[in-house]
C-alpha cells in the first residue's frame, strides 16, 4: 500500500535539518547522513550528501532525476568494483 | 589493462581489455552464452570480430554470430560448430586490442582505462592525488582519487566538480564541494 498523500515524503528529521540550513545560508558544504530511508525531495537539489554504505560514506550529487527515490538507493551495500581489466566507459553527468 | 608495447614517451601502443568470458553452451548448434565485461557489446562482438583469448592457444576466435536471448548475449564463432566445442572453450577469457587513443562518440564519455591513472589537481594548481578506480554507481560515476598521504577521497564524476578531464594531457582538474575532501570533519 503505497504511503498517503497527505503526509508527504519521509525525511528524517535531522537530515532535512541540515538541508534547510544550508540552503538559508545558500551553501553546499557535504552533509554526512546515515539516513538511508530518506526520500530525496527538491530541496536537496545540487547538494552532495554522503550516505553510508555500512562501512564509508558515498557522496552523491543529488540530481533532478533522484527525487522521489531514497537516498539508499544510491549507496550500495554490496559494491562489486569489476575486473581492473574490464573495457567500461565513464560518463561524467 | 595491460599494455603490449611501450613507446619511448611511456604510453602504451595497444592495450588488451577483456570484453568477456564463455560461459556454458547454449543447444547443440555451437552457441556459447557470454557474461560480458564491456560497455560495448554490440561493437566489440559484431559478426566478424576477431578475439583474442586467455589462454592464448585457444584462439583467436572470430565472431560468426550474435544475439541477446533473455538478457544474456549468445555468441558463435567459426570452426565451433557443436556443443562439445563450445565446451572447451568455457571460462575462455576474450580480449581485444584497442586503440589507447580511441575515445567514445559522447565528449562527455571515457574508457575507464584512459581515467586510470592520471593525475588529479585542485582548482587552484595543487596535486590532489591520481585517479585509483572508477565507481559506476546508480546515481552516477565516481572517481576514487588516491592521495599520496591521507585516505582516498570519492568525487562523483560530475561537471560541477570535475570541470577538466584532459585525457590527451594528462590531468584532470577537479572543484569539490567544501568538506568532501575531508569527510570525517563533516557533521
Amino acid at each position: 500500500m503505497p504511503r498517503s498523500l497527505k503526509k508527504g515524503p519521509f525525511v528524517d528529521g535531522h537530515l532535512i535539518k541540515k538541508v534547510d540550513a544550508q540552503n538559508a545560508k545558500n551553501t553546499k558544504t557535504v552533509i554526512k547522513t546515515w539516513s538511508r530511508r530518506s526520500m530525496i525531495v527538491p530541496d536537496m537539489l545540487g547538494h552532495t550528501i554522503a550516505v553510508h554504505d555500512g562501512r564509508k560514506h558515498i557522496p552523491v550529487f543529488i540530481t533532478e532525476a533522484m527525487v522521489g527515490h531514497k537516498l539508499g538507493e544510491f549507496s550500495p551495500t554490496r559494491t562489486f568494483k569489476g575486473h581492473v581489466k574490464d573495457d567500461r566507459r565513464s560518463r561524467r553527468g | 589493462m595491460s599494455p603490449e608495447a611501450d613507446t619511448p614517451s611511456g604510453r602504451p601502443e595497444a592495450l588488451r581489455l577483456v570484453v568477456g568470458r564463455i560461459g556454458r553452451a547454449h543447444g547443440i548448434r555451437g552457441q556459447a552464452t557470454v557474461e560480458v565485461r564491456t560497455d560495448d557489446p554490440d561493437l566489440r562482438f559484431a559478426p566478424g570480430s576477431r578475439l583474442l583469448t586467455e589462454p592464448a592457444e585457444r584462439g583467436p576466435l572470430v565472431v560468426s554470430d550474435m544475439r541477446f536471448h533473455s538478457g544474456t548475449l549468445l555468441l558463435s564463432f567459426e570452426g565451433v560448430a557443436d556443443r562439445n566445442a563450445v565446451e572447451a572453450l568455457r571460462n575462455t577469457i576474450l580480449v581485444v586490442e584497442a586503440d589507447p587513443d580511441e575515445t567514445p562518440d559522447d565528449p562527455d564519455e571515457y574508457y575507464d582505462h584512459q581515467l586510470v591513472g592520471l593525475p588529479v589537481e585542485l582548482a587552484d594548481g595543487s596535486a590532489l592525488g591520481e585517479i585509483a578506480d572508477l565507481l559506476h554507481l546508480p546515481g552516477q560515476d565516481v572517481l576514487a582519487v588516491k592521495r599520496p598521504a591521507g585516505p582516498e577521497v570519492l568525487i562523483p564524476f560530475v561537471k560541477q566538480f570535475v570541470p577538466t578531464v584532459d585525457v590527451a594531457g594528462g590531468r584532470v582538474v577537479v572543484d569539490p564541494p567544501a568538506g568532501l575532501l575531508d569527510l570525517d570533519s563533516v557533521e
